[in-house]
């Protein structure tokens, strides 16, 4: 997951957990991987360790904190995915998401010709979308109904969650794994 | 960029998810709680298909021994 990590992507952060767990996929982050190696690296490394990944291109504004600047991250790491996938066919497949339809051809014109998953910034677009992406045997394949129903449980524990780890924030490291188990836990109970 | 892929990796169990995150039994009991509700230290799991797979918490063992 190549994500925007602050707080009003919070709720669609939880619903890329939650739907990809529920899709039989383990989600990874730069958030899950140990610190102590060059913030380049671990994402290289996890780059090259999953089988596919997303890039939501969603948040392109300006942020608030001076000085106000776009976030280059999550395009940069898409850059570095898209040359590692060229590299390497047939080993990685890539998935662009974004909120606005016909943006990305905006903000991102070298995409041009590939069709980006449009999520509408809504949880239920995620779970959609995600559907849309990666698809199952129909005997495994959950419904947006159902990813909805599991995301409303976890949302709602999410507090909960966070202060049973002590985190200020559901971006640190052990919230993240904490939360793919509690997405698992809540699947696997229904 | 993929439009779609077919996915046919086996689904992970809760506990393969928890080894794979290397978390402690006590760790996974936590979350269970919260996310489920007690359940007197047992850890269940339905799998697709498969009737009553479970799997068990040290604590659980260590009641069902005495």
């Amino acid at each position: 997951m190549n994500i925007p990590y602050d707080e009003g992507f919070r709720r669609l952060y939880l619903a890329y957990i939650v739907g990809l767990t529920q899709l039989g996929l383990e989600p990874r982050a730069t958030l899950g991987i140990p610190g102590g190696e060059r913030r380049l690296d671990r994402i290289l490394a996890l780059i090259q360790s999953c089988r596919y990944s997303i890039h939501d291109l969603s948040r392109v504004q300006l942020d608030r904190n001076p000085p106000r600047t776009p976030r280059f991250n999550m395009p940069f790491e898409l850059g570095l995915t898209v040359g590692w996938a060229k590299l390497n066919p047939g080993q990685h497949s890539w998935f662009v998401f974004e909120a606005r339809a016909r943006r990305v051809q905006k903000s991102l014109s070298d995409l041009d010709g590939s069709d980006p998953n449009i999520h509408d910034g809504t949880v239920e677009g995620v779970m959609r979308e995600i559907c849309n992406a990666f698809v199952r045997s129909r005997a495994a394949r959950p419904s947006v109904p159902e990813m909805m129903r599991t995301y409303r449980g976890i949302s709602r524990k999410l507090d909960e969650i966070t202060a049973a780890a002590g985190a200020r924030s559901v971006y640190e490291a052990r919230i993240f794994d904490d939360l793919c188990f509690a997405a698992k836990a809540a699947i696997s109970q229904a | 960029m993929g439009r779609s892929v077919t996915i046919t990796t086996p689904i992970p169990t809760l506990e393969e998810v928890g080894k794979r995150l290397n978390m402690s039994k006590a760790r996974q009991q936590r979350l269970i709680e919260i996310v489920r509700g007690s359940r007197n230290g047992q850890l269940s799991e339905r799998r697709r298909n498969v009737s009553g797979s479970l799997f068990e918490s040290k604590k659980s063992k260590r009641a069902a021994t005495r």
